[in-house]
């Protein structure tokens, strides 16, 4: 069996194993669909309503990808400006660290009375979720270049375009790597999070509005429904990030190493 | 043998009231106001005591949705604000039941600024923003879309906030004609324009009491209590002295105060929001099923539900009500 | 008449024949922490010749090659250097105790890196880059990751990557101190003839190896700690290059001798 079949087939079968155990518990326990829905009927509602469902989570997409954009540039560019001036980076830090710590739930809904379009609150409430991991990683990572690299740069005299195009960036590539990966799945819980406290206009919904909606209409199995179309999302920005990690630091770095730890 | 049945008379006197005691659990959609007094004026005087009840009143609120609670038997009885809930219960096989019916008309209104053009209810689809919560958005503002044209584009989350309708004179929001005027009246210091939706075709029974499909099935002389005590509440909360159900409602809610809740209480005298049209005969709590079925097929025209997808009878029960229970008491309290 | 006091000193340098490129005089070096690396220290390195400082830890060896490529300033005293001169690139190498390549960046791009930074596209400098992994045997590795190297290999990139740009001055702070005997050897026998091959390069060459000290030098400066001082200087006479045997040689296990001695005498001191 070869080693990428063996790596998948564990897990799924693990994962089958548990959806069927829910199916049984469900049967024989006639637990009512209003309650906890069995499997099976989560498959047919999500089919039955796919098309709905699937504009939906389009827009969750979009947000949380415009979030995670947002998040990059902005935790990078600071990260830069901090690199570059740490008297800047004390001031600052503490008001990144203040973000950070603040609860989304309870700003989100202060947010959408400030910001007068609810995407950019949406985006908004996601970007303050998704951008301090890329922010705090590529601090380190820029001050993470090797001292006798950074002696050798400068004996040859290199600019500090140069340094930074040359060393800096690169040597910080494998932090700012990680924190992306945390971003990623951060930046959709920040968007659902946002849209589910602070709502959506009635046009523009995506999946955490369908989650309330079928919520107050009792209407659980397409709850669950829209749920999986969430997990399954998450899992792929997981799926994403890693792959986009093994891309960038395989050739290279010891994180990507197949070497036991 | 006399002295026999006096002992037994004395025992049963002693031992009566502590055998009837029936421990319920009541909750209800939003935090105490004026809107719920008859319950809290039953528990305070005493009313369901003497109906053998022993309620605890359990407010919602904003993040509080205790509508899952009754079918998962964690409450006994539920207070809802429309219809609609109780159709998506059918719709979805949940076992539950409307019993009563507190209010003949529902209280959900739409208010905006005064002097705005807004004094005609054909323009508040035109307002470039609308404040909806979410249960609303979900339910009837669906209906106001089809029926009276409303639009998405003006749809903005209300977060039970004043702020943005105070400040933006356009806007118009969402609110109980019996409490947020009230509310807006004190902080921004000017009296709205209030349109009620049960005056342009929203006509569904409000503050419904419902139960689970078996505790009716098994215990119906105890729904038939608490529906009589209930009702008995409202009549001496609305014509009584409701001074210590207004106390226990402020022990709840401390934002309360007295005054808004005397407020309240005048305006649902006088859009007959509790007791008119059949409740003035026939009792607080009258439902009746042809009105069920009325509104039931307005809300298929909104495309809100499919003719025949909700079987009515399922909907509600009308045997514990249009008795005419608390007439008497109410006759004695307004000498009518 | 010939004179002939010289010639048979035993500790007489090669005749001068140009200028000193590294010149300390009387350098000091005190560093914040109150640490007194270097005291009173004068040496001089001219084109053409192989310098080793040997000593024990702390004795501010490395401290002397950083003065010299201008990474520290000295606290008081005197240095020339070529590094030192505005203007100058390139023409002073640094050889660290680790390989310190860059990771994300091929063998190639490594060695291009010094002519990189002085503006030469990679078309421009692909001839010298070449040319250099040729001559230490990393031709087939151009395009292979540091990763993927052997120590000893990578050793050789740094190397290769130190004299890309034909530098006038080569400094290596004990380059192969982390690498086993055989390779070192091996490494050592490489390093004199890439160095012979340059021309007038001079080479400061940093190592508490003492048999590596006389395989490698013509001269060989004895430093002590606290404060980091000269205290010897042993002249290696043999040739370049070294004949065959030469580590079993009588001349070579006396001069280990000699400086061990010297070695053990500053230490007591």
């Amino acid at each position: 069996m070869t080693g990428a079949l063996q790596r998948w087939l564990l897990p799924t079968l693990v994962l089958l194993a548990l959806i069927a155990g829910w199916e049984l518990l469900v049967r024989l326990a006639n637990i009512p669909a209003y309650t906890l829905p069995a499997p099976s009927l989560i498959g047919q509602t999500l089919a039955a309503n796919f098309g709905s469902l699937a504009g939906s989570w389009w827009v969750t997409v979009k947000i949380t990808a415009g979030a995670l954009a947002l998040a990059c540039a902005g935790g990078v560019l600071i990260a830069g400006a901090f690199a570059l001036s740490p008297t800047l980076e004390r001031a600052l830090f503490p008001v990144a660290v203040v973000l950070q710590v603040t609860p989304i739930v309870a700003v989100a809904p202060l947010i959408l009375i400030y910001v007068e379009s609810t995407t950019a609150a949406l985006l908004l409430c996601a970007w303050i979720v998704a951008f301090f991991p890329i922010l705090s990683n590529t601090v380190v990572g820029l001050r993470a270049a090797d001292a006798n690299l950074r002696d050798l740069f400068r004996l040859y005299r290199a600019s500090p375009w140069q340094r930074l195009r040359l060393l800096s960036l690169p040597a910080a590539l494998p932090y700012f790597v990680a924190g992306l990966k945390i971003s990623g799945g951060l930046s959709l819980i920040g968007a659902v999070t946002a849209e589910m406290v602070a709502g959506a206009a009635g046009r523009e919904t995506g999946l955490a509005s369908r989650i309330l909606e079928a919520s107050f209409r009792t209407e659980t199995p397409k709850m669950f429904a829209a749920l999986t179309l969430l997990v399954l999302t998450g899992v792929l920005i997981f799926a994403l990030f890693n792959a986009l990690s093994g891309w960038l630091l395989g050739p290279w770095h010891s994180s990507e190493s197949d070497r036991p730890l | 043998m006399r002295l026999h049945l006096t002992l037994l008379a004395v025992a049963a006197l002693i031992a009566g009231p502590a055998f009837a005691q029936d421990k319920i659990t009541f909750a209800t959609n939003w935090k105490a106001q004026a809107a719920h007094g008859g319950f809290y004026q039953a528990v305070a005087d005493g009313t369901y005591k003497k109906y053998g009840l022993d309620v605890t009143i359990q407010p919602g609120g904003p993040q509080v949705n205790n509508r899952p609670l009754l079918p998962a038997g964690r409450i006994d009885f539920l207070m809802t604000g429309n219809l609609l809930h109780s159709f998506d219960n059918v719709k979805n096989k949940v076992p539950t039941i409307v019993v009563a019916s507190m209010f003949q008309k529902d209280p959900q209104a739409l208010m905006a600024h005064p002097g705005q053009g807004h004094e005609k209810f054909e323009a508040l689809k035109n307002a470039p923003l609308a404040l909806i919560a979410k249960d609303g958005q979900f339910s009837w503002w669906q209906w106001l879309k089809v029926t009276h044209g409303f639009k998405d584009e003006a749809l903005k989350p209300y977060n039970y906030n004043l702020g943005p309708f105070l400040a933006n004179k356009k806007a118009i929001q969402q609110g109980y004609s019996v409490a947020e005027p009230i509310y807006i009246e004190n902080q921004g210091k000017f009296k709205p324009v209030v349109h009620l939706l049960a005056d342009h075709g929203f006509s569904t029974y409000s503050t419904v009491i419902e139960a689970r499909t078996e505790t009716v099935k098994a215990k119906p002389d105890l729904v038939q209590r608490f529906v009589d005590a209930s009702a008995i509440g409202w009549v001496n909360y609305l014509y009584g002295d409701r001074k210590a159900a207004n106390a226990l409602m402020i022990k709840d809610n401390p934002e309360m105060t007295e005054a808004e809740m005397e407020a309240s209480v005048a305006l649902m005298k006088s859009q007959g929001i509790v007791d008119s049209g059949e409740a003035a005969s026939r009792g607080i709590g009258a439902m009746n099923a042809a009105r069920v079925k009325d509104f039931y097929d307005q809300m298929v025209k909104a495309g809100l539900y499919k003719a025949g997808e909700v079987d009515l009878a399922q909907v509600a029960t009308y045997q514990f009500v249009n008795k005419g229970v608390g007439q008497d008491i109410k006759a004695k309290l307004t000498g009518k | 008449m010939p004179t002939t006091e010289h010639v048979n000193e035993p500790a007489a340098p090669p005749a001068p024949t140009l200028p000193p490129l590294i010149d300390l005089q009387q350098v000091g070096k005190r560093f914040d922490s109150g640490l007194q690396a270097l005291q009173g220290v004068s040496l001089a390195v001219r084109g053409g010749e192989f310098v080793t400082l040997l000593g024990p830890s702390g004795c501010g060896k490395s401290t002397v090659l950083r003065l010299a490529a201008g990474l520290e300033a000295p606290s008081s005293g005197r240095v020339s250097a070529p590094a030192l001169q505005p203007g100058s690139r390139g023409d002073t190498a640094f050889v660290f105790q680790e390989p310190t390549l860059m990771p994300w960046a091929s063998v190639f791009d490594n060695v291009w890196l010094p002519l990189r930074l002085q503006g030469h596209s990679r078309t421009q400098a692909a001839p010298a880059v070449q040319a250099v992994l040729q001559r230490v045997g990393l031709a087939d590795f151009a395009q292979a990751r540091p990763a993927q190297l052997s120590g000893g290999m990578k050793m050789r990139a740094s190397i290769a990557r130190a004299l890309v740009t034909r530098p006038q001055v080569l400094l290596m702070d004990e380059p192969f101190a982390a690498l086993d005997d055989i390779t070192r050897q091996a490494l050592n026998a490489d390093l004199l003839q890439w160095w012979h091959a340059a021309g007038s390069m001079a080479a400061l060459f940093v190592t508490h190896s003492v048999a590596e000290a006389v395989a490698l030098s013509q001269r060989v400066l004895v430093m002590a700690a606290h404060p980091g001082r000269v205290v010897a200087e042993l002249a290696i006479d043999a040739p370049y290059p070294r004949p065959a045997g030469f580590r079993h040689s009588a001349p070579f296990t006396d001069a280990c001798r000699r400086l061990g001695q010297a070695l053990a005498e500053a230490h007591a001191a």
